[in-house]
């Protein structure tokens, strides 16, 4: 008996001293599905919450009860973030919660002034958070106008912006889709900075807001994946473009997906590959307490496209080809690290490799990396397999003649 | 406690002694036939279905011979025969005037009488009482201290029918009845083996039922066989009427909501069980046969797994296990995880239950618990009902509280169609006794869910399957082949393998006699290639 009662204890003992549980109504719960930071003028943090309508949402005979937008944009200014989440009680009438939050946008005047380190302590140490988010720099305009647009083939712009991000990384190979925890990983490590995609807005911020825009066939005002912000000690250094950005993933082994164009012969059309299995190996040297990094790429892909007189079935032709492909990724590369090598930052992680490989010398370089990334020796192999010519074989022009 | 105990005892005691004490006080027959039938007829308080038909035979001196009979209990024509058998008054009276000197009068008519089955001599009173009213003819002679009776048992029962609730596509479509004998029979059609054994005795000190031990010998486990008798004699009640009774009385524990003895109404599955080295109790007077020791998976089968594909009775088995844990688990995970970790719904289906409490007045966790009592009240309201009232019942049921409720916006659809699985789900369990285990436990369960979370869930199973070990079942673990773990047992548990492959008992139930047939009994055809070509050569 007393056995008994000592085992009753524990139980109970079990059930009371567990922590963080919480129970809350639905209905008294707010879906926070993005959040954006800014900083005004006068040092605050201005922040602001997408924050779904779950009845203009869901679909079902429930929810034609009015016409109102998806989700409604709070706005609220603090010194910390933290209080700022608080503080928007006065406005939303319920519970924020952040389990559900896609992404997280971060102002680019916040980037490239504060820095990094500032947001995301918060943003890794508050419960709330889930760290699958996905992070974006708003370009050319604050983060709380990117999420304030309404779409009209997601009905919760956040995840129309996550849902980009993620496909565009996946099929284009761009812009790399990353959430809070690569971004603290690559933000505590000294060997490799940071780059994170960049969203902009296109069109009338005052028309986006609008749920009009949702009628419009051609929507005049819309937001879209833009650029690669590349960054050094954690603040916003410059944007990468197209190929630039490409070049990039390229060397970071993360493209899944992509176009590569070339031209046949000297100005006779053009030809469209789709690139999978892309297999990057970097492989670091010391030479005289040079660093020098060799860059392999091995990928292959399938002819989608082609609007030149090739005869597709002859091997030679076909090894031409590869070779020219190889080439056009070669430059694409080899332009993206002169970029990056101008300015400085390494973002494709050099750093990290010779630290792997070499621990030692890189405890000596790793003062001044920076300057010795933008002066050292970089080399591209590009190796290219054309593994397919599409469902056709003769390309369609050979046929006019 | 102990002095209520002795107290009771004692009360319990004195009863028993007085009645003993009454039937002892004249325990023997009379000489005399008219004091016999008037003794008879005082105890059975001059009862008007007793039949007392008096003869009279024999020369000089004339026999008076009497037969007594419950008129509702027997079968008339049995009883002509007996009677005319025994006292066949033209042929005898010269018989007897020959043999009378030889023999006496009643081993004469005791010699005649057999033209029906168990014909047998009492000398007791109490046993003539019983006799008379289980149905026998007794044949009392003048003169004679003793009584002849006959087996003319018959009335009005009710014939063999398809099963009622125990349905199968294939199979059998037999059933038991309310007769101990048809049942008994029905098993033995099955199993023509002299090893197939019955023991009757009589439980139940007013109502005198018969309760056969049904077993294999050799296969049943001979300690499990004790165990049942002893606690079958260990009953002491007034009456039986049902198997459920006999149940009660020598389940292990009566403290769970599992069943742990099975029970079922088929024959071919009580033959099954018997074959495995399980033991069956047959109650006169109820169609439903109890057979023990059961396991808990063993409410997850049907006979007609057997008779089937074995790839079609697994994914049965697997799917009735899985409606039984969606109809124990669905609504506390649905309160659990909307009211305490919303973070574990996807957001889209999270959104759209987000929309749906909407503007419902009452919280979660009180909506789903009214719901679920309102089915409940719907599903007890709906078996009892005379089946011209049944259709209102279900209108009321299905439309009023179901779709008005949720258009009324009182409550959400998602609720709505948590209910309505957990109910469907609990359908699908074969056996009923098992089914309402959840039923009841649902409840707490959702208490727990909506005061603790997915962890009070989640410690509340744990308990549960705690409990669920502790069982026994005639000693055998209850949730035997998986705690205890038994390799060679799982291919007839949640899954069945093929015939051909179980080539063993159930190892916990039966020790001895294990093998159940021949090794290597795998269908193969007898080299097709081979009699395909002898027959083009036959062409």
């Amino acid at each position: 008996m007393r056995q008994r009662i000592g085992f009753i204890w524990l139980f109970l003992v079990l059930i009371l001293l567990t922590g963080c549980w919480d129970q809350n109504e639905l209905e008294d719960v707010a879906l926070v599905m993005g959040m954006g930071i800014d900083k005004t003028e006068d040092g605050l943090y201005d922040v602001s919450f997408q924050i779904v309508n779950p009845e203009q949402v869901s679909g079902g005979e429930m929810s034609q009860s009015s016409k109102g937008t998806a989700v409604t944009t709070y706005r609220d200014k603090g010194q910390t973030l933290f209080e700022t989440i608080r503080k928007i009680s006065k406005e939303v009438p319920r519970k924020l919660s952040f389990s559900h939050m896609v992404v997280l946008i971060i102002g680019e005047s916040l980037a490239e002034d504060e820095g990094l380190f500032e947001v995301m302590d918060f943003t890794e140490r508050f419960y709330g958070f889930r760290s699958t988010a996905t992070v974006l720099i708003s370009r050319g305009s604050p983060a709380q106008s990117i999420l304030s647009i309404l779409n009209p083939i997601e009905k919760i712009p956040a995840m129309k912006i996550q849902e980009a991000s993620k496909k565009t990384a996946e099929v284009w190979g761009e812009t790399p889709d990353q959430n809070i925890n690569d971004l603290i990983q690559t933000l505590t490590t000294k060997s490799k900075e940071v780059s994170l995609s960049g969203i902009a807005l296109v069109g009338d911020m005052q028309e986006g807001q609008h749920s009009s825009i949702n009628e419009q066939a051609a929507p005049s005002t819309y937001i879209e994946i833009n650029g690669l912000a590349i960054f050094q000690d954690g603040k916003l250094k410059g944007w990468l473009e197209d190929k630039e950005a490409r070049g990039v993933s390229w060397v970071r082994n993360n493209i899944q997906k992509t176009v590569v164009t070339s031209t046949c012969k000297e100005n006779e059309g053009i030809l469209a590959v789709e690139v999978r299995n892309v297999n990057t190996k970097l492989k670091p040297t010391i030479k005289k307490g040079e660093p020098k990094i060799t860059v392999n790429i091995k990928s292959e892909g399938s002819l989608q496209e082609v609007t030149c007189p090739v005869d597709l079935t002859d091997p030679n032709v076909i090894i031409e080809l590869n070779k020219k492909l190889a080439k056009a990724i070669e430059e694409e590369v080899n332009t993206s690290v002169k970029t990056l090598q101008e300015e400085e930052t390494d973002v494709f992680g050099f750093g990290e490799t010779l630290n792997q490989k070499h621990p030692k010398e890189w405890k000596k370089m790793k003062e001044d990396w920076s300057s010795t990334f933008s002066e050292m020796d970089v080399e591209v192999n590009v190796e290219f397999f054309i593994r397919g010519t599409g469902l056709r074989t003769k390309p369609l022009i050979l046929e006019k003649k | 406690m102990n002095i209520w105990n002795r107290f009771k005892e004692r009360m319990q005691g004195r009863k028993r002694k007085e009645q003993e004490t009454s039937n002892e006080g004249k325990n023997s027959l009379d000489k005399n036939l008219l004091v016999n039938i008037n003794h008879l007829k005082q105890d059975l308080g001059d009862s008007s279905d007793l039949v007392i038909r008096h003869f009279e035979m024999g020369g000089e001196p004339l026999i008076k011979t009497a037969a007594i009979y419950i008129s509702g209990l027997v079968n008339e024509k049995n009883v002509n025969e007996f009677v005319s058998g025994a006292l066949k008054v033209e042929a005898s009276i010269e018989k007897m005037t020959q043999e009378s000197s030889v023999v006496n009068s009643f081993d004469f008519i005791k010699g005649h009488a057999h033209s029906v089955e168990k014909v047998t001599v009492v000398s007791e009173w109490d046993k003539l009482l019983l006799a008379v009213l289980s149905g026998y003819t007794v044949i009392l002679v003048d003169g004679y201290d003793e009584a002849i009776t006959g087996d003319t048992k018959g009335g009005e029962t009710r014939g063999v029918n398809e099963p009622s609730t125990q349905l199968i596509i294939r199979g059998p479509k037999v059933a038991f009845t309310e007769s101990i004998g048809t049942n008994v029979a029905l098993i033995r059609r099955y199993l023509k083996s002299p090893d197939l054994r019955f023991e009757t005795m009589q439980v139940g000190s007013i109502s005198k039922t018969d309760v056969a031990v049904m077993y294999m010998k050799g296969i049943a486990s001979e300690k499990v066989l004790r165990e049942i008798k002893t606690r079958l004699n260990k009953i002491e009640v007034d009456d039986i009427i049902d198997s459920g009774y006999i149940e009660q009385y020598i389940q292990d524990t009566s403290l769970t909501l599992f069943p742990t003895i099975y029970n079922t109404e088929r024959p071919d599955s009580v033959v099954g069980n018997l074959m495995e080295g399980r033991i069956a109790i047959i109650v006169d007077g109820t169609p439903f046969v109890l057979v023990a020791p059961a396991l808990f998976i063993q409410f997850f089968q049907t006979p007609s797994d057997y008779y089937q594909n074995f790839v079609i009775s697994s994914f049965l088995r697997l799917l009735r296990v899985i409606s039984f844990t969606i109809s124990l688990l669905t609504p506390s995970l649905y309160i659990a995880l909307t009211t305490f970790h919303p973070q574990m719904i996807p957001t889209p289906l999270l959104v759209s239950l987000a929309a749906q409490q909407e503007g419902v007045p009452f919280p979660l966790f009180m909506e789903v618990l009214l719901m679920e009592f309102t089915f409940e009240i719907i599903r007890e309201a709906g078996l009892r009902m005379p089946r011209a009232v049944g259709q209102a019942v279900s209108i009321v049921g299905g439309l009023v509280l179901g779709q008005a409720a949720v258009q009324a916006g009182i409550v959400s659809a998602t609720t709505i169609i948590v209910v309505a699985l957990t109910g469907i789900a609990s359908f699908a369990v074969p056996s009923y006794n098992i089914a309402v285990a959840p039923r009841i436990l649902r409840f707490s369960l959702m208490i727990i869910a909506g005061s603790f979370g997915l962890y009070g869930v989640l410690m509340a199973l744990f308990i549960l399957i705690a409990h669920m070990s502790s069982l026994r079942s005639l000693g055998i673990p209850y949730l035997s082949p998986f705690a205890p773990f038994i390799w060679s047992d799982i291919k007839d548990s949640i899954i069945r393998q093929p015939l051909w492959s179980m080539n063993s008992r159930p190892r916990l139930i039966n020790q001895q006699n294990v093998q159940r047939q021949a090794k290597s009994q795998k269908p193969v055809p007898s080299d097709p290639a081979d009699s395909y070509s002898k027959n083009e050569k036959g062409d």
